[in-house]
């Protein structure tokens, strides 16, 4: 047995680096550990991350106890109908003592960045983002401005609300590795929630609980977890019954696949483990897919929550159809 | 076809292949079948879920007092002298159409079943033919299809409940939907299923034939329906014989061990010395001479079980003589009126197979006029009969003085004529043996005076005004062997010489493929056997040759049916009359085959030639040739295995990698989906263990370990502790759920 050699780069363990972070980001979101989860793999397959759900279920708080953890960078776009590409990515100015433009840099230009009601915005707005999403740097008057790393984007849209706003297109949902929703906490997770307001912002109290060299090293480690060909066949069986199936007129991409694939790894990683088994690839399914298929029936005009159900259910069908490797 | 409408045709195929065995075995009443076919056929349209009077209480009603009643007749019947056997049968044929005509639900289908069955069972002594096997074969095949379609249905009408998620409420099945859907069994299944019965029937019948016998089936005492002779046991009436020359059905088969005799042959089976006709003079009739001294039966000498017909003066050449004589093992068709055994002239010994394991051999009795009678063949006898061959030569028969005149009393029976014989019989039989010097010599005239002035014909004319002999020798001048018979026996008694009328049968048909002589009653013969001194009875056939004795075969359908008639043969030696004896005759013979000669026989393939003086010497010649052809079989079968377990080529999986705990874990894994519910295939073992944590099951912690470990092993290929696996894996086995009532149902 060859020893798992990313883990031990250096002499950071991804591993207690990832559980360091869990526990930080779960000090503020109580009794999610799911979705603290979910958010956390994201971060380690270098993919993107999209919340739907309604306002107020701690989608910001998420992001941000996530962005104090990392120690990095934070920084929040409230999208509104009129906000520009330039408000996203930054400008070039024109400096007279200098005699030359110079670049002042968007609220992209941070470790972790939260897009908050991301389709209230125009597309053309939308779209900026989403290839500085795709390709990790900024293009802008023939310059190219790499963004740093760790670069992490939470989206967060209202699925029920369809006046003004702007569904992203299917091209610009698939950048987005992971979409979850947060859920409404159980009751006593709520309480606590409701009974420690009032007093100081609890996220401002967290700490960094890991550097950016360690993210990167997390997100190398989860790139190195092994996946027996079993599972890969198993996924590919369930993308082929997706491309297949008479319910959804597009089933999921390769660039999904592979997202569904690195999930399913990073999930396997948050457990400790530098191997995948069937239970990464079934758990991340849904996260990963199905905000990429579009469902048959789904006529224009619908609220995003119908559509969205939808496809959980055709893909959850498949889940239950396509038969496991053991 | 709907999977209600192939349920339902598939159970009347099944019930009808057992009445199958009934019906053709010929023993029920007819009206009975008649009953039974057209209550079952109209059953077969009666639906009482559609037809309101089929659900009525007083059909229902109506039914039952029927079968209260029927069942009091049948008792009554059976008080009154009728077998068990057939009271029993015709109550069955009753119960299955009362069943078939109140198809309600699965239940009932089953107590069809139950009656089916049981005819079955009683077809096995009431039919012992080859039609047996058939329908059983297709008892079997039908009865596979059936039973799986029943058990599918009674599953979905009773148990089967579908529960579409976890908190949703259980709900029936649609069983209508499912019980009118195309698509729930189609030729597939019905092919399969087939192919699974004649596995097993093909499995009993090896079963059969290997497995050790003991004693006789429970209904053994019942008797087939024998076939109906033209002559019998009490008599023959001249005439009748006609009847039967039409009639090819086999009567007895023959193997001869020395091989095929040359010449046609002589069966003799009874014969009869008193004639005589009826008042009016219209019939006559030949039977055995009641007031004689020799009739009555008395036991025949025995040496070494065989059964002598007379014991010569020295026993010692009994062995020889055996050794000489022509044997030939008979096997018997039931005859209801004859009760005589047949052997070729002229017998000699008799042996009659011990009816029971262990039982000495049978002692038939001998009656002193050379009939031989078996103690029981109400359903076909086998035996074994040893004849002596050849008769003095004409010059040492022409010797024969005449009867002296002491013997005259002795013979009193073979000279016997009746009061009223026409005197111008006696007239002719002086006219024609005028100059005959000695019984022989008037026995030639006789036989050349009707041999050259009458013809044969079973066509035959009768004028009633006169005695039926007269008729035949004055006026009609044409008959059949039993005329030219008794106008030799009666000649011949009128000048004096002892003669007897026998019956029996002559030539037959030489079956080339069973290589016996089958023997139909339209064989059936007579002629005369006439005292002749020291010469003893010496049989004379006055009969004009007509048809040639044994008929080759020609034609497709003759051969057909040679082949069904060998079949026959088979079925009634290997199987009805199966026992310990032959069962080690066939393994005996395996044995012989085994170290037989395995070069060139002229009847086995060629090619096989070359090589050790036995089959095994053979095989061990050629191993190497049979160990490649064996391993390309194996490998041919290994990759149609995987072929068929792979499907297409394309997405074939690599064969799973085999764990060394995998043995364990599917224990544990089975335990748990015991305790919960079963794990579909797309659900993961850690989805079965939180259903088994829910139900709180106290092996999900455990189970939760183990999979953890297994996925370890599985996935990531890390080493396993074994002894830790396995204790857990028990652990989760060992698990019981406790009775709580927080506990979901």
């Amino acid at each position: 047995m060859s020893p798992p050699v990313p883990l031990e780069v250096g002499r950071r363990d991804p591993r207690a680096a990832l559980k360091r972070l869990e526990a930080s980001v779960a000090r503020v979101i109580h009794g999610k550990p799911e979705v603290v989860r979910l958010a956390l793999c994201a971060l380690a397959a270098r993919g993107h991350l999209l919340i739907e759900d309604v306002p107020g279920v701690g989608k910001t708080t998420l992001a941000r106890a996530l962005a104090r953890s990392i120690g990095g960078t934070f920084r929040r776009i409230q999208f509104t109908s009129d906000l520009l590409p330039s408000d996203i990515l930054g400008v070039s100015v024109w400096q007279p003592d200098g005699g030359r433009f110079e670049f002042k840099p968007g609220p992209i230009f941070a470790n972790v960045v939260l897009a908050d009601e991301i389709n209230r915005t125009t597309p053309r707005t939308q779209s900026s983002l989403l290839e500085a999403m795709s390709e990790g740097r900024v293009s802008l008057d023939n310059k190219t401005y790499d963004l740093a790393p760790p670069f992490l984007v939470i989206a967060t849209q209202n699925p029920l609300e369809h006046f003004g706003t702007y569904p992203l297109p299917e091209s610009q949902m698939d950048r987005f590795l992971l979409r979850i929703r947060m859920g409404y906490p159980d009751s006593a997770s709520e309480r606590r929630v409701v009974m420690a307001s009032g007093g100081d912002d609890p996220v401002a109290e967290l700490e960094p609980a890991v550097s950016a060299a360690d993210v990167h090293d997390l997100q190398v480690a989860a790139g190195a977890v092994r996946v027996d060909v079993s599972l890969v066949e198993y996924a590919e069986k369930l993308v082929g019954e997706t491309r297949r199936s008479p319910f959804l007129t597009l089933g999921v991409s390769t660039r999904g696949f592979q997202a569904w694939y690195r999930a399913s790894q990073a999930r396997a990683l948050s457990f400790s483990r530098d191997y995948c088994v069937p239970d990464d690839f079934k758990e991340m399914a849904l996260p990963a897919l199905a905000h990429r298929v579009v469902c048959g029936s789904s006529g224009g005009g619908e609220p995003l929550g119908r559509t969205r159900e939808e496809a959980e259910r055709v893909i959850g069908d498949l889940l239950e159809r396509v038969p496991v490797p053991t | 076809m709907r999977f209600s409408a192939i349920h339902k045709v598939s159970s009347y195929l099944m019930v009808a292949s057992a009445f199958a065995v009934l019906l053709l075995s010929g023993e029920l009443p007819s009206a009975w079948l008649l009953f039974t076919l057209l209550g079952g056929a109209a059953s077969f349209f009666i639906e009482p879920s559609r037809m309101r009077f089929a659900r009525s209480v007083f059909w229902q009603r109506a039914w039952n007092v029927a079968t209260l009643g029927v069942f009091a007749w049948l008792v009554e019947q059976y008080l009154t002298g009728e077998t068990l056997i057939m009271t029993g049968v015709r109550f069955l044929c009753f119960l299955l159409v009362n069943k078939l005509a109140n198809r309600r639900s699965s239940k009932d289908y089953l107590q069809a079943y139950v009656v089916s069955f049981l005819m079955l069972v009683a077809g096995t002594t009431l039919n012992t033919d080859l039609v047996y096997a058939l329908c059983f074969l297709a008892y079997v095949a039908f009865a596979t299809w059936t039973l799986t379609l029943f058990h599918l249905r009674r599953e979905m009408e009773e148990n089967y409940l579908l529960k579409h998620s976890e908190d949703a409420q259980s709900e029936r099945v649609e069983v209508e939907r499912i019980l009118n859907s195309r698509r729930v069994v189609g030729p597939a299944f019905l092919a399969g299923t087939s192919l699974v019965s004649a596995g097993i029937f093909l499995g009993s019948t090896l079963i059969f034939f290997l497995f050790p016998r003991v004693g006789l089936g429970v209904f053994f005492s019942h008797s087939r329906a024998g076939l109906r002779m033209g002559f019998n046991d009490s008599g023959v009436e001249l005439g009748q014989n006609g009847l039967i020359k039409e009639n090819d059905q086999v009567v007895m088969r023959i193997e001869f061990p020395k091989g095929r005799p040359k010449e046609s042959l002589y069966l003799r089976g009874i014969a009869f010395e008193r004639y005589s006709s009826d008042a009016a003079g219209r019939f006559a009739t030949w039977s055995p001479a009641p007031t004689s001294p020799r009739t009555g039966r008395h036991e025949l000498p025995r040496i070494d079980g065989v059964s002598l017909m007379r014991m010569p003066a020295d026993r010692a050449t009994v062995p020889r003589l055996l050794e000489q004589a022509l044997r030939q093992e008979v096997y018997l068709e039931p005859m209801g009126n004859v009760s005589v055994v047949f052997a070729v002239v002229s017998p000699f010994g008799f042996q009659m197979p011990p009816r029971q394991v262990g039982a000495p051999p049978e002692a038939p009795d001998g009656d002193g006029v050379g009939d031989v009678f078996a103690g029981d063949h109400q359903s076909g006898l086998k035996y074994t009969a040893w004849s002596l061959l050849g008769r003095p030569p004409d010059a040492a028969l022409d010797a024969e003085p005449d009867l002296p005149e002491g013997r005259v009393e002795r013979m009193r029976a073979s000279l016997q004529l009746p009061s009223d014989l026409p005197p111008r019989i006696i007239e002719l039989a002086r006219t024609v043996t005028k100059g005959a010097q000695g019984p022989h010599q008037k026995v030639q005239a006789v036989m050349r005076y009707l041999r050259t002035n009458y013809t044969y014909t079973t066509q035959l004319g009768r004028d009633y005004r006169y005695d039926p002999l007269e008729d035949f020798l004055f006026i009609q001048k044409a008959g059949h062997c039993e005329y030219f018979a008794t106008a030799l026996a009666i000649m011949l008694r009128a000048v004096g010489v002892p003669t007897r009328h026998v019956a029996g049968f002559y030539g037959g048909d030489w079956n080339t493929y069973g290589g016996y002589l089958q023997v139909r009653q339209r064989d059936a013969h007579a002629w005369a056997e006439v005292y002749l001194g020291s010469a003893g009875w010496v049989t004379f056939d006055p009969t004009p040759p007509v048809v040639a004795g044994m008929g080759e075969p020609g034609g497709l359908r003759l051969r057909l049916r040679e082949m069904l008639d060998t079949l026959q043969l088979a079925w009634f030696k290997y199987v009805i009359e199966y026992d310990v004896a032959k069962q080690v005759d066939i393994l005996q013979g395996i044995r012989k085959w085994w170290r037989s000669d395995g070069g060139g026989g002229k009847d086995r393939g060629k090619g096989l030639g070359q090589g050790g003086a036995t089959r095994a010497g053979w095989l061990y010649a050629h191993r190497r040739q049979l160990a490649i052809g064996a391993s390309v079989c194996a490998f041919a079968g290994y990759f149609w295995w995987r072929r068929r377990r792979g499907g297409p080529a394309s997405d074939r999986a690599p064969a799973r990698r085999r764990l060394q705990v995998a043995g364990a874990f599917e224990r544990a894994t089975r335990a748990v989906e015991r305790r919960t519910s079963p794990r579909g295939p797309a659900e993961t073992p850690t989805e079965l263990c939180d259903r088994a944590a829910l139900r709180s099951d106290p092996g999900a912690l455990p189970y939760r370990e183990l999979v953890d470990l297994y996925y370890a092993a599985r996935f990531g290929g890390e080493a396993v502790d074994r002894v830790n696996f396995e204790r857990l894996a028990r652990e989760v086995v060992k698990a019981r759920i406790a009775p709580s009532p927080t506990a979901k149902p």
